[in-house]
């Protein structure tokens, strides 16, 4: 095994993804969190200038989707074979093109309810209840049956994320088998014990 | 070996990498581009609306460019060879897609285009490639990872052949990596397909 070092603001973010796999892999690493003042100090120290970083045995792989897939496939949380790893990779795909589309940054508030709500509506509900249709075809609870993959660990990211930003939208009451995956994975030992432990932070 | 057909529009775009892998693997497939007009048909009967799709035999369509890729990649051995070496490929195409990502290609608007694709240039794509540039140049390898033609390599290629269209010398400012892409350009089977591919802009 490896010596892991993950590198990022304290923070959930971009970062609590491939958390989120150590947890369920019951990997240990270090989860190094620098402060906004430690920052310009280790900025150039960073690959792209930027984090996540996961060093592995001292070398990085920046990109937090790269690291996600590499733990995936390291943490033998890919689906199993190389047709399951690339529905993997097609899922994230989806959920970060559907998640990274709000508009969040929008400055004119009015503006902003309206893209948010025909965004929702367009991108992320529908692309949820495709999800919860591969789920279903599969006959389980997670995407690939009853065997826990990367993708089931991320959407559980997902739905935290929208339900902290985005409460009122209530997103699992619109999707039931997606509420029941979320809670099957807040279950999972490593996760359930990450979960009570990790650092409270705003975002 | 899987029959392959790739699905996409008549350009390089999103598929071209994924073509250029094929070609230099020696795999045939099925380069079906769709024509504008056709599009608006097909569009519903796509798993997300959208290309490229590929088709594995009977398979349902694969969709999501970097999905496609890596699958492919990973399929023809140009994944590096270990699970790390694939991390560093996937990271060096992650970034060229977050800074490509940054060109408002779509952006109506002449002036706010030529606005936002000059701070793409200047504050994402030359400070990314200055980066990969220096860090190739120094490893003093023939190829960008795992000492032999991978995904990485030919999506650095792809990438400067599109980025002629927003910055005509592009390449030619990082020596190493202009270097390499002639060198992926030379290879027989892709020398043969580039010749022979549809001219298309983008």
């Amino acid at each position: 095994m490896p010596t892991y070092k993950l590198c990022y603001f304290n923070a959930r973010g971009y970062g609590e993804m491939c958390r989120l796999l150590f947890a369920e892999a019951g990997v240990e690493y270090e989860d190094i969190r620098y402060t906004r003042e430690e920052w310009p100090e280790q900025k150039p120290k960073m690959l792209f200038g930027q984090m996540p970083v996961l060093f592995v045995d001292g070398e990085q792989i920046a990109h937090s989707r790269a690291a996600f897939r590499y733990l995936a496939r390291e943490f033998k949380l890919d689906g199993g074979n190389s047709l399951n790893a690339a529905k993997c990779d097609m899922w994230q795909e989806v959920e970060f093109e559907a998640i990274s589309k709000l508009p969040f940054s929008e400055e004119d508030e009015a503006k902003k309810a309206e893209l948010m709500t025909s965004i929702l509506k367009e991108q992320v509900h529908p692309k949820i209840t495709k999800y919860e249709e591969a789920i279903k075809e599969n006959g389980g609870i997670y995407l690939f049956g009853d065997k826990i993959s990367s993708v089931d660990i991320l959407m559980y990211g997902a739905v935290e994320f929208l339900d902290k930003f985005l409460p009122n939208e209530k997103i699992l009451e619109q999707h039931p088998t997606l509420k029941t995956l979320v809670e099957e994975v807040q279950k999972r030992p490593g996760i359930s014990k990450w979960l009570k432990e990790r650092p409270v932070t705003e975002m | 070996m899987p029959n392959y057909k790739l699905v996409y529009f008549n350009s390089k775009g999103r598929a071209e990498v994924v073509r250029l892998m094929f070609a230099e693997a020696g795999v045939e497939f099925e380069d079906k581009r769709v024509q504008e007009e056709d599009w608006p048909q097909l569009k519903p009967t796509m798993p997300f609306g959208q290309l490229p799709v590929l088709y594995i035999d009977d398979k349902p369509p694969l969709p999501q460019s970097g999905a496609i890729e890596r699958y492919v990649a990973r399929e023809l051995n140009f994944d590096g060879g270990s699970s790390l070496a694939f991390a560093y490929i996937d990271m060096v195409c992650n970034l060229l897609e977050d800074v490509g990502s940054k060109v408002p290609f779509m952006e109506k608007d002449e002036a706010k285009k030529a606005a936002g694709t000059k701070d793409a240039l200047e504050n994402h794509i030359y400070p990314a490639f200055d980066k990969i540039e220096k860090k190739f140049k120094e490893g003093g390898e023939e190829f960008l990872i795992a000492k032999r033609l991978t995904l990485a390599d030919l999506a650095i290629f792809h990438f400067s052949d599109v980025a002629r269209v927003i910055d005509a010398n592009f390449i030619t400012k990082y020596p190493t990596l202009d270097a390499l892409c002639k060198r992926v350009a030379a290879r027989p089977s892709i020398k043969k397909y580039l010749e022979n591919r549809p001219k298309t802009p983008l």
